[in-house]
């Protein structure tokens, strides 16, 4: 194939008058798309793409009712990991990887799949061929206050009340005890601070996400308790770990950090426990980490600049050697990708665009507006390691422990079971059931759920 | 009334008042303070104000955008229904057509569903069913325009029909034998007289259409979101940005307030228009 001066405008030039239509939440990284990367790329093409931004839940159901309906409103949607597997069992989505395959022509030079992190794997099929192009990745961190855990005055209080130096918790034990350490301290002194974030809200599935991806996994209960290997059981009775003794343990453990939590937290999803963090209302939490940058940084929405530590989460003794191991993971990697419909009715450009933005050049700048890394080589980008530094090295854990955290189970039946269980969970918030009976039904709701489906035998 | 002391009644609509107005002050207050603020200590007053958030939505093209696509959508909707709302009532009025009042009670019965029963049927005659060529309904104006009339058009008749149904027809009929034809009696006779009933319908149309949230959700994209819908960008994963949803709420107040204090003292009249019978 001959070499191209310009693959870009080459390439775009058959599009001509074409307008790419794309849906996505609002989100920075999906902003920068909107607001930078559209109009690079109709600038170098000539192909107009508009992005429509919008909230989580009207973004999965205009995307969803063009997909079910065909009506071919979109050429780019946005997909979280946990429902990829979900669109891949309808045939929604055109795999990426053998349209580039069939039609060279279309291939960018600058645009290579094995660029892209481990978090990419999670929008491949069995067979490897991606059906995303990765543009969100964030884990799910535990966030500490560097002033108070570096105040001699807080650390001799913390020294005489435990006899221990503070530090962040590497055990649900010492997180327990520095949570309960800083919500009396807060009390003791009319200070508005508390011991630790709880995203524990009473009836948004927020909460039951925090259980399952973030609480539940420190204990050792992978992949929401449900042995997909052994006949999707979530029972203990049938070999799956939902309600085992390590889940119950985990529910006590996070139902006791809810209780001596901000008052908001029983109203607080995943954007309230960061709002929570950044108004310097707590000591630790696990925030996700697409909100780190902004509280570690913006001093326009965030009391807690520049005071903002980066830790592992907590876990039981042993859990992160068996994570290390490979056998686990310990916090939820997070994040999503464009994909594209087989709906549309501009494939062709839509590839181009998604190849757009999946090169590596546009990569590091886009780090710095959202604090996202897709791409491997963007680590090693200057800008991004000055960045980095003003993040207290969360980009750092991104790259080197980044595999010890991990994205949804990949289950097809992700909004099922979560609605079939999350009314018990919430009755377990609401303390109208008790954890362990709790955990009992709901995994026998589980089960029943994945018979429905078909899934259990 | 008599022997009551008249400050208790003042300090009684000013206790009201402030009841009535405090949301709007509230909202108002988020609107000027940073979002650092907001979910500390909560305030009834300012130190500072944090204009920020205006500037921002102020100097936002897109919101700008689907401001302009709310007022044309709203406008164009509210003309209309009131337009086919007087007809209607006209002939509800002054037409001996059999069944009517079942005709008047039919036309209602469009509100009693809930708008999300809706969505799909429309959704689909947006996008698959009311096509021509490449062109479609939906994400449009006119779709918008003609959508909003299922749920405003049946309210306005409801609204509108006391107010026609109070003029005497002895003037139609006075008119009539003058000579005038029947355009001639709606336009001369009953509009004038009906102007009060009308534009509190117009109003109203426009209120209901301005702040409507789900149709259009579902059924814009990039040429004709609303207002409203462009609410939903600012709940975002990283927070929702309550200032900024505060600063739009209050501007999209404006127009409302200003439509309302023109027209106040015709809304007191429609509302109580023939609503006794002499």
């Amino acid at each position: 194939m001959p070499a191209r001066a310009d693959f870009w405008s080459d390439a775009g030039a058959k599009y001509k008058g074409v307008v790419l239509h794309g849906v996505t939440e609002s989100t920075p990284p999906s902003n920068y798309i909107k607001d930078v990367l559209a109009p690079e790329f109709e600038k170098k093409t000539g192909i107009k793409v508009q992005i429509e931004t919008t909230s989580w839940d009207q973004m999965y159901d205009k995307a969803i009712k063009d997909m079910e309906a065909k009506t071919g409103i979109y050429d780019m949607v946005y997909i979280e990991q946990d429902i990829i597997y979900a669109y891949l069992a309808r045939n929604f989505l055109v795999d990426i990887s053998k349209s580039l395959k069939d039609d060279p022509s279309l291939k960018a030079p600058e645009f290579d799949e094995t660029h892209f992190t481990t978090f990419a794997n999670y929008f491949k099929n069995a067979g490897g061929d991606l059906f995303g192009i990765p543009m969100e990745a964030f884990i799910k961190v535990y966030l500490y206050r560097t002033d108070l855990f570096n105040d001699p005055k807080v650390k001799d209080a913390f020294k005489k009340e435990t006899g221990k130096d503070l530090a962040p918790a590497k055990t649900h034990e010492e997180y327990t005890q520095i949570a309960e350490f800083f919500t009396k301290y807060g009390k003791d002194n009319g200070m508005e601070l508390w011991g630790t974030t709880a995203q524990a809200h009473t009836g948004h599935p927020a909460s039951w996400y925090e259980f399952f991806e973030s609480i539940a996994p420190t204990y050792g209960v992978y992949n929401w308790g449900i042995d997909a290997a052994n006949n999707y059981a979530a029972s203990v009775e049938n070999g799956g770990q939902m309600n085992s003794d390590k889940a119950k343990a985990a529910m006590k453990y996070w139902l006791h950090l809810r209780d001596i939590a901000p008052p908001e937290s029983a109203a607080s999803t995943w954007t309230e426990v960061a709002t929570t963090f950044a108004a310097g209302r707590v000591a630790q939490g696990l925030v996700y980490g697409e909100n780190a940058a902004w509280i570690a940084s913006d001093a326009e929405k965030s009391k807690v600049v520049g005071n903002v530590g980066v830790a592992l989460p907590p876990t039981e003794p042993n859990v992160l050697k068996e994570v290390e191991a490979g056998k686990g993971y310990l916090g939820y990697y997070d994040g999503g990708a464009f994909g594209l419909p087989v709906t549309s009715k501009n494939n062709e450009a839509a590839l181009l665009f998604l190849q757009f933005i999946g090169q590596d050049s546009v990569q590091a700048d886009w780090a710095i507006a959202a604090p996202r890394i897709t791409n491997t080589a963007t680590y090693d980008d200057p800008k991004v390691i000055d960045m980095d530094k003003k993040l207290n090295g969360y980009y750092t854990m991104l790259k080197d422990q980044g595999k010890l955290f991990a994205g949804a189970p990949p289950f097809p039946f992700h909004a099922q079971v979560r609605e079939a269980t999350a009314p018990i969970f919430y009755k377990i918030l609401l303390g109208e059931v008790g954890p362990d009976e709790g955990l009992d039904q709901m995994a026998a709701a589980a089960e029943a759920e994945l018979k429905n489906l078909g899934y259990r035998k | 009334m008599q022997g009551r002391n008249p400050l208790i009644y003042v300090a009684l609509w000013l206790l009201l008042s402030l009841l009535t107005l405090f949301p709007i002050y509230w909202l108002f207050i988020i609107s000027v303070k940073p979002a650092v603020d907001l979910f500390t200590t909560p305030s009834l007053f300012l130190d500072v104000i944090y204009w920020k958030n205006y500037v921002n939505v102020l100097g936002n093209e897109t919101l700008r955008g689907y401001m302009l696509n709310s007022m044309i959508i709203s406008s164009g909707n509210a003309v209309l229904v009131t337009v086919l709302a007087f007809m209607a009532c006209y002939a509800l009025s002054r037409f001996d057509l059999a069944g009517k009042e079942n005709i008047f009670f039919w036309t209602i019965t469009n509100r009693m569903a809930p708008a999300a029963v809706f969505l799909l049927p429309f959704f689909l005659l947006f996008t698959q069913i009311i096509t021509f060529g490449d062109w479609k309904l939906y994400d449009t104006k006119i779709g918008m325009i003609l959508l909003y009339c299922t749920f405003n058009l049946p309210f306005a008749i409801w609204t509108l029909r006391p107010t026609i149904d109070g003029i005497p027809k002895e003037l139609d009929e006075a008119a009539t034998v003058d000579g005038a034809s029947t355009w001639q009696v709606i336009y001369e006779v009953i509009f004038p007289l009906a102007r009060p009933g009308l534009a509190v319908t117009l109003i109203l149309t426009w209120v209901f259409a301005w702040n409507e949230f789900l149709l259009a959700a579902t059924l814009t994209s990039f040429n004709a979101r609303t207002i409203t819908t462009g609410l939903s960008e600012y709940v975002t994963t990283t927070g929702t940005e309550w200032g900024a949803m505060a600063a739009i709420a209050v501007i999209t107040l404006i127009p409302a307030l200003i439509i309302f204090a023109v027209v106040q003292r015709h809304i007191v009249a429609g509302l109580t228009f023939g609503a006794v019978k002499e």
